[in-house]
């Protein structure tokens, strides 16, 4: 059969097939959507055929279009529904962060080392505070948490708890995404930015520890502080996995790694980044507010002791599904 | 490893049966559709901008300003992962430059690929320029991107290895520039029996004719001079009648 004949045999159908897809692309509702799977794998037969033929460039590049076109309509995922957001929380993220239970402790230890070693140092030597902290910091931190500073948490009468959640949002889930990033960078990135966050902070409690009013600044961040600290140490190591993956990619081709290793960091990103919005809700309308000190702490330690059960605990016993 | 090809297509077998041909896009493209939503995002920027002073004289100054915080968040991080999910893979840089974000096995892209590749920008977009850096709002000179398209086969940067996805064309240049073959070529039988990628190299040469001048066509025929037996002018004339009397039979 000539490739004119070919064309003219079925141009009626391809035509009914590219009007469809074209109103699908714009996403309009189609009356007949049940004759595209039909016309899809009948189109899929005459792209064979016109490949085999070798009919020519321009036919088979028209069945290739609609092919393509066609196959990733009919691809496109079901709805997943409400169901998938719990069975999300309940296993697929726990036992994501478990299975990288390597890179997390390095994650944890990259922060809390120096974090914990700047407090003792600060402790008993002050000086390492003021080599790290600029002057304007320690009058910001003075301003904020020193002694002599009175006003209260007065945010919430302005009505500015909802401005500080804003900020918090894109200030902290910004600097989460960015070392998730920077951790593709051969991990250096990653493990820079959970280091400078952990001598910072460190450095920082450190001077509220030596000269300023210690009850407030632990007040105000015990709430969110699982979820915040949690949350970062989570995303850089999904950023160290994918980093990792480059340096040392095992038996993978180093392409191959980085694809495996973004199918694994992909569920520990999306669940720490879920934490960090969790903080900043938290961080803004509660960690703020006038609720009594000693419930703020509790919800403090509450927190840190359920996302321990949670991460060593939930979702054992789903079956393989992942 | 296949072995070296002239050119970029990406073959992709369906479990209908069928091969698909993906043409992944370059740097170069991917760089105009890239500034074209860069400028895009910074005309969100600016109308966020309005509507915080607009809220701010009704709502009062903090709402406006907790609102306006979450919509450039949802901008900065949000335009391409939206964009690439909802639009089927094209932001509107991308579909200006008929490019498609799809998977490297053909199928559009998701919520999950799409949040990853566009993570990973910040790490493709290194090094950051400086005098541009606005707080956490970075724009940067994409080394890396470029780097990582110019070394992978796919034309794919940091973000696109990590979420297994590719940027290709989706229209064909060469549909329109297939030759209608000239008036005074009449088909002609090749002068012996021909395998099929010799009978696949006619016909492409005689569909895609009309993009090369005359001199480089006599080059290319040179080969076959002792085979069809007349050489220059002649020569491609004879290979045009051939890939077209393959073509229409």
């Amino acid at each position: 059969m000539k490739p004119t004949a070919f064309e003219e045999k079925n141009d009626e159908s391809w035509r009914e097939l590219e009007t469809a897809l074209a109103a699908l692309d714009r996403g309009k509702h189609i009356e007949d959507a049940a004759r595209v799977p039909q016309l899809f794998r009948q189109v899929c037969g005459d792209l064979a055929l016109a490949q085999h033929r070798m009919y020519g460039r321009r036919l088979c590049e028209r069945l290739n279009v609609l092919v393509i076109g066609a196959y990733q309509h009919l691809g496109a995922a079901a709805r997943r529904g409400s169901g998938a957001f719990v069975r999300f929380f309940a296993s697929t993220f726990p036992r994501a962060v478990r299975r990288e239970k390597g890179v997390v402790s390095l994650c944890l230890a990259l922060f809390f080392v120096p974090f914990i070693a700047f407090i003792t140092a600060a402790y008993f030597e002050p000086k390492w505070i003021f080599a790290l902290l600029p002057p304007e910091a320690q009058a910001q931190m003075d301003a904020m948490y020193g002694k002599d500073s009175m006003e209260d948490f007065v945010r919430d009468k302005f009505g500015s708890s909802f401005a500080m959640f804003g900020f918090y949002i894109i200030n902290n889930v910004s600097i989460h995404f960015r070392i998730f990033a920077s951790g593709v960078m051969l991990g250096a990135g990653a493990v820079y930015g959970l280091g400078y966050q952990g001598i910072f902070l460190g450095a920082m409690f450190g001077y509220v520890h030596t000269s300023g009013n210690l009850h407030r600044l632990y007040t105000f961040c015990a709430s969110h502080s699982s979820f915040e600290l949690f949350g970062f140490i989570l995303g850089a190591a999904a950023g160290v996995r994918i980093g990792l993956a480059l340096v040392h990619p095992g038996r993978l081709p180093r392409v191959a790694a980085m694809r495996e290793a973004g199918k694994r960091a992909l569920p520990v990103l999306l669940g720490s980044t879920m934490m960090l919005v969790g903080a900043a809700v938290i961080e803004g309308f509660w960690s703020g507010s006038s609720v009594a000190a000693w419930m703020k702490h509790t919800v403090g330690i509450l927190g840190w002791v359920l996302f321990a059960v949670y991460f060593i605990f939930a979702g054992r016993r789903t079956a393989d599904e992942a | 490893m296949a072995e070296p090809k002239l050119d970029t297509l990406q073959s992709i077998e369906l479990a209908e049966g069928v091969q698909i041909l993906l043409r992944p896009a370059g740097p170069l493209p991917r760089a105009w559709a890239l500034l074209v939503d860069m400028l895009l995002v910074g005309v969100f920027f600016i109308a966020e901008l309005l509507l915080m002073l607009l809220l701010s004289q009704v709502m009062g100054i903090y709402t406006g300003l907790g609102t306006s915080l979450l919509l450039v968040f949802i901008t900065y991080w949000g335009y391409f992962i939206l964009y690439e999910v909802l639009r089927n893979g094209q932001t509107p840089g991308k579909k200006m430059m008929g490019l498609r974000v799809v998977r490297t096995s053909g199928e559009r892209v998701g919520w999950g690929a799409s949040f990853l590749r566009n993570l990973v920008r910040f790490g493709d977009m290194m090094p950051l320029l400086p005098q541009w850096q606005l707080w956490v709002l970075a724009v940067g000179f994409y080394f890396f991107g470029v780097a990582s398209c110019l070394v992978t086969r796919r034309f794919q940067r940091l973000g696109d290895l990590v979420a297994d996805t590719v940027v290709v064309y989706t229209r064909e240049e060469f549909l329109e520039g297939v030759t209608r073959l000239r008036e005074g070529v009449t088909p002609a039988a090749p002068p012996m029996v021909l395998t099929r990628e010799e009978q696949m190299a006619f016909i492409q040469f005689s569909e895609r004719a009309s993009s090369w001048s005359d001199s480089r066509k006599e080059e290319m025929v040179a080969p076959l001079a002792p085979l069809l037996g007349v050489r220059g002018r002649e020569c491609v004339v004879r290979a045009l009648a051939v890939g077209m009397w393959l073509r229409e039979s």
